[in-house]
């Protein structure tokens, strides 16, 4: 047993801000910044309805359904380890993160699947406008699934001290506000790229 | 073998993060039926795309709330992610409906 497992971190009484203000304002400014994506895409969409009704039917939706829930269930973990690792954690707290790594990695073969039926199939983002910004939409939030994977990484290692740090609780709540935000944009990705007209 | 005494426990033991969990795979896998369906049958397709993308908006927000937490954090970031998931998600619907 670990001092770890005998301390539970206090929890600051009314409201609490997860994680570093600094966070937030990455994370609003990344969700601005996609909004406008999702708004080009819609735009785009609407002139040229056919060519993207007709370029959807391309897309294989399995690989949608697979990667949205393993970023869901990533979340879940991560979700998970945060509650547990604030409660006083026990020697497990970063097998969650573990997992939720895991789920991560599972997403970026999933990607490298599709990519490459695509591009097997002869599609590429020269293809049409609708394949131009399922590319890039996709590629932008894989960089970001990337990111997350290191922090991920590191939010393991911090879980795995066996005495808490003063600032390890709202590293790894800013590190699972990030992650948070990689299956947010996703589960919108799927829902423009995948099923909506 | 589970007795009901055991059952009742594990659920007990079910909390709000499971349960939110729970949803989202059941939203997604309701959305993925009703968008692919619509793909398929080529009517329809207004109400299936408002269906699919307030449910992911929904979905947003709930990942907003109890996974980053949100629920509980200060009010003006809480509204602000509302306004943001009530905002997209109507610019979006208006887009592809109108």
């Amino acid at each position: 047993m670990s001092p770890k497992d005998l301390t539970p971190i206090p929890k600051a009484p009314g409201r609490h801000l997860p994680g570093e203000a600094g966070i937030w304002i990455l994370v609003f400014g990344d969700m601005v910044m996609f909004s406008i994506f999702f708004t080009v895409f819609a735009l785009a969409q609407s002139q040229e309805m056919q060519v993207f009704t007709q370029a959807r039917t391309l897309l294989n939706p399995w690989f949608g359904l697979a990667n949205t829930i393993l970023l869901v269930s990533a979340s879940w973990f991560v979700a998970t380890g945060v509650k547990k690792f604030r409660a006083g954690g026990s020697g497990n707290v970063q097998l969650y993160f573990l997992l939720g790594l895991l789920c991560g990695v599972g997403f970026v073969i999933n990607k490298v699947f599709e990519w490459g039926e695509k591009f097997r199939a002869g599609i590429t983002p020269a293809t049409n406008d609708f394949f131009m910004y399922y590319f890039i939409f996709t590629g932008i939030h894989l960089v970001h699934v990337f990111l997350g994977l290191g922090v991920l990484t590191y939010m393991r290692g911090v879980s795995r001290r066996a005495t808490p740090g003063p600032n390890d609780l709202r590293n790894l709540e800013s590190g699972a506000t990030f992650w948070h935000l990689v299956d947010l944009l996703w589960i919108v990705l799927f829902a423009i790229l995948y099923l909506a007209r | 073998m589970l007795s009901a005494r055991a059952l009742r426990a594990t659920f007990r033991r079910i909390d709000s993060i499971t349960c939110t969990w729970a949803i989202l795979v059941a939203a997604t896998i309701f959305s993925f039926c009703v968008g692919t369906g619509a793909r398929a049958a080529t009517t329809a397709t207004g109400y299936a795309t408002i269906t699919v993308l307030a449910l992911a908006f929904i979905k947003v927000w709930l990942v907003g709330m109890d996974f980053m937490e949100l629920r509980n954090a200060p009010w003006p970031l809480k509204y602000l992610y509302t306004a943001w998931c009530i905002i997209v998600c109507t610019t979006l619907v208006v887009i592809s409906t109108v």
